[in-house]
């Protein structure tokens, strides 16, 4: 029952900030996405996913998050179930079967799966640490570890054959940084960077068997750029240096930026907005957007602190890793940090589930935030 | 916990400086660097030209088709970010010693500048291996230039069929003026003769194009988007390649025309026109000098090699009219097949000026009449038919005017009538006998095409429908088509009426004293009739070599059941039966040893009633082998025939 006095609590409470930030940078992804494709209607779809995802966000937000984890199994069911429908039934873009066709939108089940595993991950684990926390040492044991990746495994495989590597490659750091908060051991730690730093040498020793040509040609893009194949897979990361680059201090100015508007920057309204936002607004405005992304994710990791329990610090664990993990890694592809990996930058690429996702991500913190009180 | 998590925003924090720092190095260090390699970046337009579609023969063998060339295009946007003029640059290149036609060249810039300036501009078509390898060599100098590969017409057979096929050229300014060439663009090729001409949009396709970026010495450095081009639809005409061949074979060096089409349907099998042109002129030379020469040298030509003779030549038909004459006499009732004799007389007076026959023949019937081509016979008749009946009767079947054949600039001509002497002659308008008793025989102001006489002495021979001539059969391929535009004329004639000329037309060729002996080949019935078209009167002409008479030969064959009807026209050499007819004899072999197996030699036996009754003309007895060969398809026929 919402009663008068809890509307009013909902409306001092509620975190208008994270609000405000994620708002202006959607708002501001609806301006680019329209300044490098003035001529389609995505900008319009974006919008109106954007209404979508508001209302997600506050629903998500009002619920007290317990109840929503007590429908975490269904939700990570239905998610699991939607990953599987997706292989015979989905529509294949650019190679990739991830979209389910519902009438006029297509949604991609693997952005509500990382929300989905997210909150099957926050009560197991949160659990586990209740159980260790009058002991000793309070750290997971290796079969709790292993039982964590087991979740993530699931729609991990799924997404693999969809096959869409970039999306699949998300799933570990949500997983790996609700373990990091929820007690990993420190030697594990330490084994799991060391594990990690030889399985990537060794990868990358063996690259030409296991990577597909293309993947070794975009990373060997990043380590030498000045032998990378201009015209080949080099391309997209050159094309979108040069957009960042010609930038400049303030930028070429709104739907100025030749990059973007003649088409050389390839998907410059799905993965590479960001480059539009720098060739047009300049090093200015991209400090602006660093800023409002870091803003969000260092006050989400404050409400983590200040959370009743674990369930809700480690759920605003996952929901940061996760934005974090493609925020990096997107804004690292776009100034050549990082291989051309797909990876959209959330609130601001096109592309309607990842931004009702990322929306319903930003809900749970601010439902964290709001129930941070014990009754 | 709460360590770890201070811990993830120390982490964060120094990850999000890091890409700050980042941007600041390339927007505000390499901010110089960068923004010139944004500015270097240009697109390119490379369109993909749509192959133009084959045309090939009534059994698919190629008679035109591509082949591909490279030439070398300028794309203006990049010269102007150079701040060049397009003329400075070609003077330039000139100078620097790439052949270009200066020309051609500045036209192409003229009628291009009215388009977008990532058309490219074609400089030079058919550039040799010199050429690419000297554009490729300055690449770095003359980013600007660019090889692209282009089709061009290839005309296997050289000058083979010219007139039919037509010819291609670039689209012109006053054509693209013009809402029906609203989808071309300048620098298009199009159809300009002939079949080029009339099926132009099946031929062309659609041309595809390549958008991608280049960097500022013209390298490609990416593709943006690629749209293939459609190619055009293949053509299988009604021409049959062997005949052809060998009309143009027996043409030679002569003028005149011939036509072989199929009257049951109005398929041209071959169409000749002589002398010829060399259609790959049009599509590979016309930008050069040399070609520009070839193609004035054509237009002044005295002897026209461009006029298509077959459709566009108009002439007196000579005694080939008589059987005009005799099929509306005969439709008249004015004589019966057995009721037909009038005096040759050597000739008629007619008012104060006697018209001579060239021969004394006695009393003919009309069979006798028409093998001999006895012209007193003729004045006579004409007399009776008059020449308002005359005129209606030719009118029907189709003389005077175009047959509808699917090639452009077909002329009407004219036949005799009131009206037209009216017309043309205003110092004496009142039409007399005198001009009848000419016009019965062809002559006066009768002027006809060939393909006309072709036509209409075919479509008698099958019993009065004539089909219109086409040399389209089909375009292949998805969403192709086949010839529908038969509009035939439909002239019921009585059975009789049909027996007794195609009777007298077989003798022409098969019966002693026949004029058109010549044609005659073993075994096919060739039936026809023969021509000798005065250009002046015989006192004016003196013997001079362009004032002898047209010679005319046109025929039908076999003689029961037409299956090919051939005219063959040859300009100032003399006697049709002398020359003409010899040279149809050659086509009908032709057709003989391809189209007739042993077993379909028909009707070799010409029926009684048919016979010449009172003149005793010797009677041409079948050879064994051949009545063996009927006798074998049908005892009951041949019998009944005797």
């Amino acid at each position: 029952m919402t009663t008068h006095r809890q509307k009013r609590r909902f409306l001092l409470d509620f975190d208008w900030w994270l609000l405000g930030g994620a708002l202006i940078l959607a708002l501001l992804g609806v301006v680019e996405i329209y300044s490098s494709q003035p001529q389609e209607d995505f900008w319009k779809r974006q919008l109106w996913w954007l209404g979508v995802g508001l209302v997600a966000m506050f629903v998500t937000a009002t619920v007290d998050y317990h109840r929503i984890l007590q429908t975490a199994p269904f939700i990570y069911g239905a998610c699991v179930f939607l990953l599987v429908l997706v292989l015979p039934f989905g529509q294949e873009v650019y190679g990739t079967k991830a979209w389910l066709g519902l009438g006029r939108f297509s949604i991609q089940p693997s952005e509500f799966a990382k929300i989905g595993t997210i909150l099957m991950l926050a009560p197991f684990l949160a659990e586990r640490w209740e159980e260790h926390r009058k002991t000793k040492h309070p750290y997971l044991t290796m079969r709790e570890v292993l039982a964590a990746l087991g979740i993530t495994a699931v729609p991990v495989l799924l997404i693999l054959l969809e096959p869409d590597v970039g999306t699949a490659l998300t799933f570990f750091p949500i997983v790996g940084g609700m373990l990091f908060v929820a007690g990993l051991r420190p030697r594990l730690i330490a084994t799991g960077v060391v594990g990690v730093a030889v399985a990537l040498s060794l990868g990358w020793y063996f690259r030409h068997h296991v990577l597909k040509p293309y993947q070794v040609q975009r990373i060997e893009t990043i380590v030498h750029p000045e032998r990378a194949d201009r015209r080949g897979y080099g391309y997209q990361t050159y094309q979108s240096m040069i957009a960042v680059g010609s930038g400049g201090l303030t930028g070429r100015g709104l739907f100025r930026g030749t990059q973007s508007r003649l088409r050389f920057l390839p998907k410059a309204y799905t993965d590479f907005i960001a480059a539009v936002v720098a060739e047009e607004l300049g090093f200015l405005g991209m400090l602006g957007v660093l800023a409002l992304y870091a803003f969000l994710l260092l006050r989400a990791l404050n409400h983590a602190k200040l959370a009743r329990d674990h369930v809700g610090t480690l759920l605003v664990t996952g929901v940061v890793s996760l934005l974090g993990f493609h925020i990096l890694m997107n804004l690292g592809m776009i100034v050549g940090l990082v291989p051309v990996i797909g990876i959209p930058l959330p609130l601001m690429s096109y592309g309607g589930s990842a931004l009702v996702a990322t929306f319903i991500g930003l809900g749970l913190i601010a439902n964290v935030r709001l129930h941070r009180y014990v009754n | 916990m709460t360590d770890r998590l201070t811990l993830m925003q120390y982490l964060l924090l120094v990850l999000f400086i890091g890409l700050g720092v980042r941007f600041w190095s390339l927007q505000v260090v390499q901010h110089e660097q960068y923004l010139r390699a944004a500015e270097n970046n240009r697109i390119r337009l490379i369109p993909i030209p749509a192959p133009r579609g084959a045309i090939l023969d009534r059994h698919g063998r190629v008679i035109v088709d591509n082949r591909p060339t490279l030439s070398i295009v300028l794309d203006r946007e990049e010269l102007r970010a150079r701040g060049r003029k397009p003329h400075e640059l070609v003077e330039e290149l000139i100078a620097q010693g790439l052949a270009l036609d200066r020309e051609s060249v500045r036209r192409r810039l003229d009628t291009m500048a009215t388009q977008p300036a990532y058309y490219p501009v074609v400089l030079k078509e058919n550039a040799t291996p010199q050429d690419v390898a000297w554009v490729r060599a300055r690449q770095i100098e003359y980013p600007e230039l660019d090889i692209m590969e282009q089709p061009q017409r290839r005309y296997p057979h050289g000058t083979l069929l010219a007139h039919v096929l037509g010819y291609v050229g670039e689209i012109t300014r006053e054509q693209l003026a013009r809402p029906e060439f609203r989808d071309y663009r300048p620098g298009d090729l199009i159809g300009r003769a002939g079949v080029e001409l009339v099926y132009d949009r099946w031929l062309r396709g659609r041309d595809g194009y390549r958008r991608v970026v280049v960097d500022s010495t013209g390298h490609e450095v990416g593709e943006i988007e690629r749209v293939d081009p459609i190619p055009g639809h293949d053509i299988k005409l009604t021409i049959d390649l062997d005949l052809q061949r060998a009309a143009e074979e027996q043409l030679g060096g002569r003028r005149g025309a011939i036509v072989a089409l199929n009257p049951q349907n109005g398929e041209i099998l071959a169409l000749a026109s002589h002398p010829t042109f060399d259609p790959s002129l049009f599509a590979q030379r016309i930008n050069t000098p040399e070609g520009r020469a070839e193609y004035r040298a054509l237009l002044t030509d005295p002897e026209r090699p461009l006029y298509n003779r077959a459709i566009q030549g108009i002439y007196p038909t000579g005694s080939t009219w008589k059987i005009f004459v005799a099929a509306a006499a005969l439709e008249e009732g004015l004589i019966t097949p057995e009721h037909s004799t009038l005096p040759c007389g050597r000739g008629l007076q007619v008012g104060n000026r006697f018209v001579r026959c060239l021969g004394s023949h006695g009393m003919p019937d009309l069979h006798r009449a028409i093998v001999v081509s006895c012209d007193g016979y003729f004045y006579r008749l004409g007399l009776r038919l008059g020449i308002d009946r005359m005129e209606r009767w030719v009118r029907r079947f189709g003389l005077g005017q175009r047959t509808g054949i699917d090639l452009p600039d077909e002329v009407a001509g004219f036949v005799p009538s009131r009206a037209l002497k009216a017309k043309f002659n205003p110092r004496d308008p009142r039409w007399r006998d005198f001009d009848t008793v000419i016009a019965s025989i062809g002559q006066g102001s009768v002027a006809i095409s060939p393909l006309q006489l072709v036509r209409a002495i075919g479509g008698i021979a099958v019993g009065g429908v004539f089909h219109t001539p086409h040399v389209f059969k089909e375009a292949l391929g998805p969403g192709g088509t086949v010839y529908t535009a038969d509009r035939p004329l439909i002239v019921p004639l009585q059975k009789r009426t049909v027996e007794a000329l195609r009777s007298a037309m077989w003798g022409v060729v098969n019966e002693g004293g026949g004029t058109g002996a010549a044609a005659r080949v073993e075994g096919l019935d060739v039936s026809g009739k023969t021509g000798t078209a005065q250009v002046v009167t015989k006192e004016r002409a003196g013997g001079a070599a362009h004032l002898r008479d047209h010679a005319w030969f046109v025929s039908f064959a076999p003689r029961d059941d037409p299956q090919i009807a051939v005219v063959v026209l040859i300009e100032n050499v003399g006697f049709g039966g002398r020359f003409s007819a010899p040279v149809a004899r050659i086509i009908y072999e032709t057709y003989k040893e391809k189209y007739v197996r042993a077993s379909e030699v028909v009707a070799v036996v010409p029926p009684a009633s048919e016979r010449p009754s009172r003149e005793g003309a010797p009677v041409v007895s079948p050879s064994p082998v051949a009545l063996e060969a009927a006798r074998r398809r049908s005892p009951l026929e041949v019998s009944n025939r005797r």
